[in-house]
């Protein structure tokens, strides 16, 4: 359909073809130039400025010492050095740790901590200890019998008679 | 049109190339300039607001370039790109004045008659007045037909909109300018 036959004769001799409008002169001659320049301006504008090694170093360390992150890190260190610690020294069993402590300790701590222990406790402990006689060497009879009578010769008297 | 067709396939090719971006883009722009440039003049009427609308306009196109498919012509794609920006751009104007459509066809009679950039006579102005009145769509068609003297096939393809809608639309548009320009 060709435009005459659609539109009406009052609006026919409107009709120019920029409709009254104008563009400054050179107007679309420069206009791939300014499209061309706004493009690059925006690209210079979204791409972000890189910063220097230190100032990313710092950044990055900024992070960690934040309070969250610093309090997780301190938290892992310390389970890290613990974990070493352990695998270097590993621990045995009581009785290895006990075997490695020398008979003079023993017996101070035992003195020092002497109230420390119940009456039974100590009495146990008595009972497994070998009784002195059980210690002695095996002597004939005959100077064990010696040696009572020299014993009994020794004694005095009058305490003798005090006693009985 | 087999050589605007050859046209935008170089256009397209150069611009695929990062050593021949800046001279394909540049064609495109040559190429297709002035109509964008009117199809948004008409729309926005004022010189200035169509030239920052149109720029903005191929910036996008620039960057967005990659996703033409191709399934529509390089102009179809280029002038729906152009009216949703000037469509945008209205929208935000409108927006921001509260003025009812009666304050809106008398301040555009005294922006015409003040601007430098528009050499048209009264009976011209009373033009653009009217069209102001019209829907977008059909003021979209009327621009079209008339001033481009676009054939409705073409438009169909363009504005995505059936022949006997685009006619219906452009029918409506000239009675209501016709009434419009009888009534003042």
């Amino acid at each position: 359909m060709k435009l005459e036959d659609d539109i009406p004769d009052k609006l026919k001799h409107l009709k120019t073809s920029t409709g009254g409008f104008k563009v400054p002169e050179g107007f679309f001659e420069n206009f791939s130039n300014e499209v061309w320049q706004k493009i690059q301006q925006a690209q210079v504008e979204a791409e972000p400025v890189s910063p220097s090694l230190s100032i990313r170093l710092e950044q990055w360390l900024g992070t960690w010492f934040l309070p969250k992150p610093a309090l997780a890190l301190a938290s892992l260190a310390i389970l890290l050095i613990a974990a070493l610690f352990w695998l270097k020294n590993p621990t045995g069993s009581v009785q290895d740790q006990l075997a490695e402590v020398d008979s003079t300790s023993v017996k101070n701590y035992v003195l020092s901590n002497i109230d420390e222990f119940d009456e039974e406790s100590i009495l146990e402990s008595v009972k497994e200890v070998q009784s002195p006689v059980d210690m002695l060497p095996e002597l004939p009879k005959t100077e064990i019998q010696q040696y009572l009578d020299d014993a009994v010769n020794e004694l005095d008297e009058e305490l003798l008679e005090e006693v009985f | 049109m087999p050589q605007a067709e050859t046209s935008d396939e170089q256009i397209l090719r150069l611009i695929s190339r990062p050593q021949t971006l800046e001279q394909g883009f540049r064609l495109l722009v040559g190429m297709y300039q002035e109509r964008l440039y009117w199809q948004v003049r008409r729309m926005l009427l004022d010189h200035e607001d169509a030239n920052d609308v149109l720029q903005n306009c191929l910036v996008k196109v620039y960057r967005n370039i990659d996703k033409f498919e191709g399934k529509s012509g390089l102009y179809t794609w280029l002038y729906r790109i152009a009216c949703n920006e000037a469509l945008s751009f209205l929208e935000k104007k409108k927006r921001q004045s509260s003025a009812s459509l009666d304050d809106e066809v008398s301040a555009i009679g005294k922006q015409l008659k003040a601007d430098e950039f528009f050499d048209g006579d009264a009976a011209q102005i009373r033009l653009q007045q009217a069209l102001v009145t019209l829907p977008e769509k059909q003021r979209q068609v009327f621009n079209l037909r008339y001033f481009e003297e676009m054939g409705y096939q073409e438009m169909s393809t363009l504005l995505d909109t059936s022949v006997g809608a685009l006619k219906a639309s452009f029918h409506h548009a000239v009675k209501k300018i016709e009434s419009f320009l009888e009534e003042k």
